[in-house]
């Protein structure tokens, strides 16, 4: 008897001792259902986001057109013209054959030049491609206010784009690489982060990370749940610091110290700097909600506080999509590739040069003239020396 | 009572056979050149180890991957002692690094125009690290700042601070590089408890320190990253390029864990410190 239980427990000691990690290939954490709720959950137990999400095309425009006043969504008829609509501008864009824009340019452009159209030319940068668009009823992205439309700057705003317009008043459109904007500059701004295009999130214990999709930007952001402290308010980032934490199954991420330089820095940027945020950045707080509503859809919507810039907070919707798993989000080399912003300054010191050339090659040709004319001066006093 | 002894023996004979076939067939593989005995935790979910976390190489490779000694570094008239480049021990097996001729000649303009921007071609002179570019595998690896590594389901994260580079290693579905990039394609499998990546399709502009050492876009970098305890990585690559180099060579430094409590990568966006670098020819002359 006591030998046959020796036996079965060395035989279990040598099957534990002979029991190898094996060689799997990673393996996909278990997706387990939480009891009830129907939401996936990380084999951690968080909910789990993870995936490619796509910035659904809705043909909605940020701030809701005044003929709409306080009404937040629209009819189905209405919703279906605002698709046509849109549809149209795209399809008038890429129609290589629609001389919509600019007719004339076709006429006068040499053969390599014929296929591009003025819209068409700058779309290109814009990366419309087929569009897909959603219905969707909401009359603006903006949700809060209410009446969908970004809120009034405060006095002060007002005062400090002022003076920063002096400022731009008195300097050419390159006299610095600090008079382009961001995009030019290849700079990553908060913003542009919360109006990204496409998302890639991963989920490990403890952290989300959202790799970021947008102009110029690619990028993770890595979000730390267990409700670390931040850093005083000296350490601050383009992309702020960021803290995540569940709120059901919905993930808050909340992000403050942001640096001064979101609207650009110390000079106002000369092209379109009102497509961008215009205060300073370092008193935002921005919160962004992803609250998955079923398994093709996340809720998205980004909070942006700051008091010293906008009278109110204001709140912006836009709903995810999910992509395809082998969605490509190419790399960003932005600044590695910025032969843009050379060819602006070099552009720039090329006209100041041309225009200082210009002047001289008139002067030039007075020179005989002055030559001639010093010389009659010189005989005329050589000839009368009492009289000067 | 001797039948039932004789069974016994023949049983635990029979036991440790099967033992022994169990982990001399189906044991793990170890990692090249390297045995190690520290089996990781688990990533929750997975049979694989979890090597989530901050993670720093502390040599100086950087400056220079083979062996160096101290040099007072450039412009020492203006910064002084914050510039010098320290002495330090060699990454690369063997010290050397098997360069064709003409390739060596290549590394040392490199290193004599490593601070030299070249108005009308920015963007194939000097370092590319003193340009905010991006690193490139394996320079990322041991540049002087922490990186992190999400480990995910199917995608491997690893996010470094310098400049914002990141690589994605693809851990399933792995497919070719659609395009040459920066930071290249990373193809990802487990060898046991040893990470194994396969980095193809950089783009040949990235240098491997700032000594002016470099591959082309042919370069091909296997790497192996295996635990050797719960707060060091041994990080491992083999670099191939028969533009570049006579045959493939190897290096071999730890990363170690940043233990500091609530770490987090910090914020290295310098493309806005470089500008003046850059294009300082290029303002105009009475702008600020």
């Amino acid at each position: 008897m006591r030998y046959g239980a020796l036996a079965v427990a060395l035989a279990g000691i040598v099957a534990v001792f002979s029991w190898p990690a094996r060689p799997f290939a990673a393996q996909a954490p278990t997706a387990a259902r939480s009891g009830g709720s129907g939401t996936t959950r990380t084999a951690w137990g968080d909910p789990d986001l993870q995936g490619k999400w796509q910035t659904v095309e809705t043909a909605t425009p940020m701030e809701r057109p005044k003929e709409f006043a306080n009404r937040e969504v629209l009819t189905d008829q209405e919703v279906t013209a605002r698709v046509d609509a849109f549809m149209k501008r795209n399809q008038a864009a890429d129609d290589a054959d629609a001389d919509i824009a600019f007719p004339e340019i076709k006429k006068l452009a040499p053969e390599h030049e014929k296929g591009i159209r003025g819209q068409e030319y700058n779309r290109f940068w814009v990366d419309a491609g087929p569009t897909r668009v959603r219905r969707w009823s909401r009359t603006s992205l903006v949700i809060d206010p209410p009446d969908g439309r970004l809120p009034p700057f405060t006095p002060e705003a007002i005062k400090r784009i002022e003076a920063r317009e002096a400022v731009r008043y008195q300097r050419g459109e390159a006299d610095s690489w600090e008079d382009r904007n961001q995009n030019e500059r290849c700079l990553q701004t908060v913003f542009v982060r919360v109006n990204a295009v496409e998302r890639s999130i991963l989920q490990a214990p403890g952290y989300v990370a959202i790799n970021v999709l947008a102009l110029n930007t690619n990028e993770p952001v890595i979000v730390p749940l267990d409700n670390r402290t931040r850093p005083s308010a000296a350490a601050r980032r383009w992309l702020g610091v960021s803290r995540g934490r569940w709120d059901g199954t919905t993930l808050v991420i909340e992000t403050t110290n942001i640096n001064g330089k979101q609207d650009g820095g110390p000079i106002l940027p000369t092209r379109t700097p009102y497509q961008r945020f215009l205060g300073p950045g370092d008193t935002v707080r921005i919160t962004e909600r992803f609250k998955r509503v079923d398994a093709e859809t996340i809720e998205y919507t980004y909070t942006v506080e700051d008091p010293k810039t906008y009278v109110r907070p204001y709140t912006v919707m836009r709903p995810l999509t999910k992509a395809d798993d082998n969605l490509l989000m190419p790399e960003n080399a932005c600044h590695e590739g910025n032969y843009g912003i050379v060819g602006q300054l070099s552009a720039a010191r090329a006209d100041e040069a041309y225009a200082l050339n210009a002047s001289r090659a008139e002067q030039a040709g007075r020179q005989s003239q002055l030559q001639e004319m010093k010389r009659r001066t010189e005989e005329w006093v050589r000839a009368h020396p009492q009289q000067r | 009572m001797r039948a039932r002894v004789k069974g016994l023996l023949a049983t635990l004979a029979l036991a440790a056979a099967a033992a022994l076939f169990v982990a001399l067939v189906l044991g793990p593989t170890v990692g090249e050149g390297q045995t190690s005995t520290y089996r990781a935790p688990r990533l929750p979910g997975t049979q694989n180890p979890n090597f989530n976390g901050v993670w720093q190489a502390f040599t100086t490779a950087n400056w220079d991957v083979l062996d160096h000694s101290a040099q007072p570094g450039p412009y020492p008239q203006l910064v002084g002692a914050w510039g010098v480049q320290p002495e330090g021990r060699g990454i690369v097996e063997g010290n050397e690094i098997p360069y064709k001729p003409e390739a060596l000649a290549k590394r040392k303009a490199n290193f004599d125009g490593r601070l030299k921007i070249d108005p009308q071609n920015f963007h194939d002179s000097g370092d590319p690290e003193a340009k905010c570019y991006l690193p490139g595998v394996p320079r990322a690896m041991y540049s002087p700042y922490p990186f992190q590594i999400v480990q995910s389901r199917d995608e491997i994260l690893m996010a470094f601070e310098f400049a914002s580079a990141h690589r994605i290693v693809h851990m399933k579905d792995h497919r070719q590089a659609p395009v040459p990039s920066w930071m290249g394609w990373s193809n990802g499998r487990w060898e046991g408890d040893t990470l194994v990546v396969d980095v193809t399709s950089q783009n040949g502009n990235s240098w491997f320190d700032r000594a002016g050492n470099f591959a082309s876009e042919t370069l091909h970098v296997v790497e192996r990253y295996t635990a050797t305890g719960p707060d060091h990585l041994l990080y491992e690559a083999t670099l191939e390029d028969p533009a570049i180099f006579t045959r493939p060579w190897r290096i071999s430094f730890p990363l170690y864990r940043r233990m500091e409590r609530n770490i987090e990568l910090s914020e290295m966006k310098c493309v806005d410190f470089v500008e003046e670098y850059l294009y300082g020819t290029l303002r105009k002359k009475t702008a600020r």
